[in-house]
């Protein structure tokens, strides 16, 4: 674990959890920053500024950036919190790169979620194969439906790799928080995790996002994170991510 | 060039015939013209044309711009001779700067850099020179505006031990991909012959800063050419990855791909942007040979798709490696979040 020592749109401080391999990183970070202040306006690409890294450079991957939103239509107050990847990579040593969209202006708070694998190349040999298990709902009422073939996790020494679809909600419990269990998942996991999904509303010009938790195997997402287009079953809601496992001592 | 005590030709200057004495810096020094020996290459002509624009454009430089090219060129020590250093002249300083952003590509500039710059050296791990292959590995990378020059020399005989007069520039502008250079078809242009196995290769490399003209140390180097079964041997193995070189573009659905398994790691590296007919839920790719046993296997990564009217949507893409009749297939097919193409596909993908 590390605290970031900059960064050059206006964000305090940022705690890191961190699983250094020999030759790649893997990364989790919650990042929150006013997206209208003149340190965010004035940066063409977002800047964190870390201690020295294991490795000096990266190839691009992904972070969700994130930010609340919502309407009220004739007394319903609607959810319309909006997610999408953006790219980041790592720029040299000592700087984190996070690639920045002009529709994010002046968007408010903005959350940023890094929970991503920095690759290098050349590397001299090639992948290898993991093995991966699946990740479905294993409490006695279950009523998620996760796709048995695609929700999986990859579990290694001090990461994880998550990739969850949810198919549906049985209609009893449209309504519910909704909870679910999943036994191959290490109990030192413990992350808000962003769910994906299609955003059904006119005039979204992003994937909508909403942010379960998980820990200690358990998963959880309340009625009032979720949005209608997530409430009706539609949009193959999915995480994607890379979890540093532990890693928590200051 | 002879560089004589001042005392015997103090303030004699001028030439006769082939001989030339002029007095710099309390120094006498009489040189004698040269001729350039061997034939002349087109880079020589393009190079000597490109000096003598250089020298002339100095003339049009105001009297603030001269005076800051003759300010910096006081901190900067030419190559020392017969152990005396020489000081450079302003417009020494204008012409060699120049003369190094010339050759990279770059413009003349008229205004000297602010400050002296230090440019790292060059160092690289390995070279491979057989009669197919010219190939440096893990160059210590260098971003811009630094760019590798890379000299080498033709095949000499394996005696010979200061062969690095020999050199010509292979290219002034190398940029290492993830710590490789291939330089092959360049070499080929250059010297015209393939590296005979068994003979000596002279190789200078160094970094040059494209903004400010100014070079980092000259790193030499010789290498003894092989075949190509002996690079093998020695450990040489090509970076794995399926891209628009050695995909079948007519069938692969694609504006652009690169998959690279390099990484030495449990996930594949994933870059492109797909596309597909409307009602399709996959884009196809086939590579033009199979993939190794080991490489076959599942990756997740991400997406980003715009649709029809423009919106950005996340995803995730299910990519399926197999081999098929001889040849690779790769399909990506949408998983979570919107669908639409094209989608843009990048970033690590866990493999399994």
């Amino acid at each position: 674990m590390f605290y970031s020592t900059g960064n050059n749109f206006g964000a305090g401080a940022i705690k890191f959890k961190e699983a250094r391999e020999s030759n790649y990183i893997v990364l989790n970070a919650t990042v929150t920053c006013d997206s209208g202040c003149a340190a965010f306006l004035g940066a063409e690409v977002l800047e964190i500024y870390v201690p020295e890294l294991n490795i000096s450079r990266s190839t691009e991957t992904g972070v969700v950036m994130f930010f609340e939103d919502s309407i009220d239509s004739y007394g319903t107050h609607y959810n319309l919190n909006k997610g999408v990847f953006v790219k980041s990579w790592i720029k040299d040593a000592h700087t984190i790169c996070i690639e920045k969209l002009p529709f994010f202006e002046n968007k408010g708070e903005l959350t940023i979620f890094i929970q991503s694998l920095y690759p290098q190349l050349g590397q001299g040999s090639n992948t290898f194969k993991v093995t991966k298990q699946p990740l479905v709902d294993s409490s006695p009422d279950s009523y998620l439906r996760f796709n048995d073939s695609d929700s999986i996790i990859v579990v290694r020494e001090n990461w994880v790799f998550i990739h969850l679809l949810l198919e549906r909600c049985d209609y009893s419990h449209i309504d519910d928080d909704w909870e679910a269990v999943f036994e191959n998942m290490p109990a030192d996991i413990d992350a808000v995790l962003p769910l994906l999904h299609t955003a059904s509303w006119s005039g979204s010009w992003f994937t909508g996002c909403a942010r379960p938790e998980v820990r200690n195997q358990h998963w959880t997402l309340p009625r009032t994170e979720r949005s209608n287009a997530l409430q009706n079953n539609t949009g193959a809601p999915f995480s994607f991510a890379f979890i540093v496992r532990g890693d928590d001592e200051e | 060039m002879i560089v004589i005590p001042s005392i015997a030709f103090g303030g004699f200057s001028g030439s006769a015939k082939d001989v030339t004495a002029r007095h710099v810096n309390g120094r006498s020094i009489l040189s004698v013209r040269s001729w350039p020996t061997g034939p002349k290459t087109n880079a020589q002509v393009v190079r000597r044309s490109s000096m003598s624009k250089i020298t002339k454009s100095y003339k049009t430089l105001t009297a603030e711009q001269m005076q800051a090219w003759e300010n910096l060129a006081k901190y900067t020590s030419g190559r020392s001779v017969l152990g005396q250093r020489a000081e450079l002249s302003g417009i020494n300083l204008f012409v060699r700067l120049n003369a190094n952003r010339v050759m990279a590509g770059e413009a003349i500039i008229a205004d000297a850099p602010e400050t002296l710059v230090n440019v790292p050296n060059a160092a690289y791990n390995k070279v491979f020179v057989t009669p197919e292959l010219v190939i440096f590995l893990g160059i210590e990378h260098q971003p811009a505006p630094n760019k590798l020059v890379v000299k080498m020399s033709g095949s000499q005989s394996p005696g010979i031990s200061n062969g690095w007069s020999k050199t010509v520039i292979i290219s002034p502008d190398v940029e290492d991909d993830w710590g490789e250079a291939d330089v092959t078809q360049l070499y080929l242009k250059t010297i015209g012959v393939e590296p005979t196995p068994g003979q000596k290769i002279f190789i200078e490399t160094y970094w040059l800063d494209t903004a400010t003209g100014f070079t980092g140390q000259v790193y030499k180097s010789s290498t003894i050419a092989i075949t190509q079964e002996q690079a093998i041997a020695e450990g040489y193995a090509p970076r794995k990855r399926v891209n628009m070189d050695n995909i079948d573009l007519e069938r692969s659905q694609v504006e652009s791909f690169d998959l690279d398994f390099s990484t030495a790691a449990p996930v594949v590296n994933h870059s492109g942007v797909l596309t597909s007919k409307p009602a399709e839920g996959y884009s196809y790719i086939y590579a033009e040979a199979p993939l190794e046993r080991e490489l076959l296997g599942i990756s997740f990564c991400i997406g980003r798709g715009v649709t029809e009217d423009g919106k950005l949507m996340s995803q995730s893409v299910y990519c399926h490696l197999s081999n098929i009749n001889g040849e690779a297939h790769l399909s990506y097919s949408h998983r979570g979040g919107t669908w639409s193409r094209p989608s843009e596909v990048f970033g690590p993908g866990i493999i399994f």
